[in-house]
């Protein structure tokens, strides 16, 4: 083999060499990317229903669940306004906040009218004049908007009830009701209407219409 | 004929080699970086990152307590609603890093999310009962404004969602210096036009004569990645 074909051949290994490294520099040199993940999240979101629970005393076992019954101010009736209890039960993981208005509706020597004032109900739980903020109870705004507010935000599961019991009573003192008569000595009856409101916790002012909620609404504690 | 062959050789080679030079010149100045390394110290050198992070939990379940209006610059108490997730992120590495982070296979419309790469995304104020726009709200809308100034009082969500997307996919990042480390948010929400039908839609179930509606529900499932690359734009692309 000649000089020349040793130096031709060995030009040519340098020049396989160099261009299979620099093919192989080209090949591996791209963005280094470090990826951690991907991880799994599961969200979800849902609405939320309530309905009113309607019980008399000594017939608890037997509730209705319909938004009217009727009511009597005969103390003796099984019906009797006091012995009327009502407890709401909602559902749903969304949070919410929770207002109750009781529409009376009654007819009395021949003339009906609808009532919305304050019967004198005793809650189950009553926001006190000390309470501030958030509390799991009753705050009875019936003087501004005829409707009682649970004091808090709720929130429950999808599958099942939860309970909050609202009237527990009446103040029998207040209510008179043996003065509850009409011309003839007949005990009035009264329809009562409850009718519930549920909204999400971020939406009440748009849908309620307020920009403070009524017991945070120093006003409301005005003398 | 065998001065044809070696010719033939001659000319592949030639045009491989041409073809690997090119390969770099065209390339970005940081795959330049390392072709200057090897010119420089005479060797290959490829500095590597890595970047370790607290990473989230697998198949984590969060139920929102309601759905929301990013775009509406009335929604006072967008705050309320979110849901935040937090990893933190440290460059072990030698070179910056370039943090993003992606999601992927999302299931479900409505739910959306934003990215933010600094300690000061705000929370909520338990004890405020006045309603006005939360911290949160108000850094979202300005964030936005500064990616694109369409993002103003009157948007449609359509816009909205678009310039949203625009600014998770090419302005969300954080560059991570070696030894650093970073803390990413993720906000996720839920569009409330996006599920208000699919959660209005219920029908009432009886149940023994007792009335009894359905509790209607959206499930979202969605993969989330942490992705550091080399702190350029292309490298992303």
């Amino acid at each position: 083999m000649s000089k020349q074909n040793i130096e031709n051949k060995k030009g040519k290994r340098i020049i396989i060499v160099v261009a299979s490294l620099v093919a192989l520099i080209g090949i591996t040199v791209a963005w280094f990317t470090v990826t951690y993940g991907p991880i799994n999240q599961l969200f979800g979101i849902s609405n939320f229903e309530s309905r009113a629970k309607i019980y008399f005393v000594g017939n608890e076992s037997n509730p209705s669940y319909d938004s009217e019954v009727p009511l009597s101010t005969n103390p003796e009736a099984d019906n009797y306004i006091g012995k009327f209890r009502l407890d709401i039960e909602h559902r749903g993981s969304a949070q919410a906040y929770l207002r109750v208005k009781l529409l009376h509706d009654f007819q009395i020597n021949d003339f009906s009218t609808q009532y919305s004032a304050k019967v004198p109900y005793i809650f189950a739980s009553e926001y006190g004049p000390e309470a501030d903020g958030d509390k799991a109870v009753w705050f009875d705004n019936r003087n501004v908007d005829l409707s009682c507010y649970y004091a808090m935000p709720i929130k429950g599961n999808n599958d099942t009830y939860t309970t909050i019991p609202m009237i527990s009573g009446i103040d029998e003192d207040e209510l008179e009701a043996d003065s509850l008569i009409d011309d003839y000595g007949n005990p009035i009856e009264i329809t009562l209407v409850v009718e519930m409101q549920m909204v999400q916790s971020n939406r009440y002012p748009q849908l309620w219409d307020m920009d403070i909620l009524p017991w945070n609404d120093v006003t409301n504690y005005a003398p | 004929m065998m001065k044809k062959n070696k010719g033939f050789k001659i000319i592949v080679f030639f045009t491989m080699f041409c073809l690997s030079v090119s390969y770099f010149s065209l390339l970005s100045p940081t795959t330049a970086y390392f072709y200057e390394q090897k010119s420089t110290d005479k060797k290959v050198n490829f500095d590597l990152f890595d970047v370790e992070q607290t990473i989230l939990i697998e198949d984590e379940n969060f139920d929102f307590l309601g759905s929301t209006k990013f775009a509406d610059f009335n929604e006072m108490l967008f705050d309320k609603v979110v849901c935040k997730k937090t990893v933190a992120v440290n460059n072990v590495g030698e070179i910056p890093a370039r943090v993003y982070v992606r999601l992927s296979d999302t299931i479900g419309e409505g739910l959306q999310y934003i990215t933010f790469f600094d300690d000061e995304t705000p929370e909520p104020d338990p004890a405020e009962i006045s309603v006005k726009k939360g911290a949160l709200k108000q850094k979202i809308e300005t964030t936005l404004f500064e990616h694109n100034n369409a993002f103003v009082d009157g948007i449609i969500q359509e816009n909205a969602i678009a310039i949203l997307n625009d600014y998770n996919q090419t302005a969300s990042y954080a560059v991570i210096q070696p030894g650093e480390e970073c803390e990413i948010t993720i906000v996720f929400w839920v569009e409330h036009d996006d599920v208000k039908d699919a959660l209005t839609d219920t029908e009432e179930v009886a149940t023994e004569g007792v009335p009894t509606e359905e509790v209607a529900n959206v499930d979202y499932s969605t993969k989330v990645s942490v992705i550091a690359t080399q702190d350029n734009d292309l490298a992303m692309s």
